[in-house]
């Protein structure tokens, strides 16, 4: 009866292999990180056909992997939303480091976009990005961390002290970014809503076991 | 008050695959959606109700969640939570693959969710080599198909080996 854990390759199943379909895609939801969930696909064969049925996908950026943008003047205040309102939303391909597999999941019901601080130790996020489908879009939720908007309405005000540590450069720093970070997640809702779900999945002819 | 508590203090009696028998608080039993709804319609008249997927080791296992649930409903959650982890602590993957099939069997959504958490959070942090050793996975892909998948998706793959 007792097996020592010597046995190897010919008696130890393939823990997956005893799992129901929904089941294993049940992980892959908690899982849910766009990169992970790629690098999964290399696994096996059924992690590929089964990654592209969850339901929750989150995609989570960092400053660094976005273009850098010119720190501005630091005598010179945004005004976020005016603007915002002079951004033309651009193609997505050109702006966006959100991987087209997003696009590719059919089944998903929530997207949870985290645009990550590179200024904030503990890597809180700046915005989140929440989106809940049905059959279409059906609610975008955006969240953001408390001290942008203090630091927004401060800048709005147009507040020269240096305060709590934070100087005018870096305070106009974060809000470039968040405003920058703020207009990319317009331009992923757009791409959502204009992707998602009409057009034709290039790879849903491989899943055919899915409806 | 407690009238209810008196009122749920039935037994019944399941039987694991091994054959062995374990007697559970009809309370307890209720953590189960299976359970509570075989008990609502009537089915558990039988004396026995038989679990022939679950081995008793995996049993013992799950009724003692749910008699942790069962009982500390009222009381703090943070125990709950310090429990649960606890309760996976160490957990061998054998072990913890059969509680999800008993979880998902049962239909016991705490202890299903947990454990597919603590899945998840495996799959995470490894390169997909590991998550092949870890959880037995035959590589079914060829060298050449492998490589596709990975040159399609290469940019997950910076910075990783």
């Amino acid at each position: 009866m007792e097996h020592r854990a010597k046995n190897k390759n010919d008696e130890v199943e393939n823990q997956f292999d005893r799992l129901p379909d929904d089941v294993v895609v049940n992980f892959f939801d908690k899982v849910s990180d766009i990169k992970w969930l790629c690098r999964c696909l290399v696994v096996s064969k059924r992690f590929s056909s089964l990654i592209p049925l969850v339901q929750a996908v989150s995609v989570k950026t960092s400053a660094e992997e976005w273009a850098p943008f010119p720190v501005p003047n630091p005598d010179l205040v945004i005004k976020p939303l005016p603007y915002l309102l002079t951004l033309a939303l651009l193609p997505p391909s050109l702006f966006l480091n959100v991987p087209p597999l997003v696009f590719h999941f059919k089944h998903m019901q929530s997207l949870n976009l985290d645009l990550v601080s590179d200024f904030n130790a503990d890597n809180d996020s700046v915005f989140k990005l929440g989106a809940k489908f049905t059959s279409n879009l059906d609610s975008l939720t955006f969240l953001y961390a408390a001290f942008l908007s203090e630091k927004t309405m401060e800048s709005e005000q147009e507040e020269n002290e240096t305060e709590n540590e934070i100087t005018q450069y870096e305070q106009i720093y974060r809000v470039n970014l968040a405003t920058q970070w703020l207009k990319e997640a317009f331009v992923v809702a757009g791409n959502l809503v204009s992707c998602y779900p009409q057009e034709p999945d290039a790879r849903e002819h491989h899943h055919h076991r899915f409806k | 008050m407690a009238s209810s508590i008196e009122n749920n203090n039935e037994k019944l009696t399941l039987k694991s695959s091994d054959g062995e028998e374990f007697l559970v608080e009809k309370h307890v039993a209720l953590q189960s959606t299976l359970l509570q709804n075989m008990l609502d319609s009537d089915c558990s008249s039988a004396d026995v109700i038989p679990l022939p997927k679950i081995d008793a080791r995996t049993l013992a296992l799950v009724l003692g969640y749910c008699k942790k649930h069962a009982d500390a409903s009222s009381s703090k959650q943070g125990e709950l939570n310090s429990f649960d982890s606890e309760f996976l602590k160490d957990m061998d993957m054998g072990a913890l693959f059969n509680l999800v099939l008993a979880a998902n069997f049962m239909e016991i959504k705490g202890l299903l969710d947990i454990a597919a958490q603590k899945i998840a959070d495996t799959i995470k942090d490894k390169p997909h080599q590991e998550v092949r050793e870890i959880f037995h996975v035959e590589n079914d892909y060829t060298p050449e198909e492998e490589a596709a998948v990975r040159e399609e998706n290469r940019w997950a793959f910076e910075g990783f080996p």
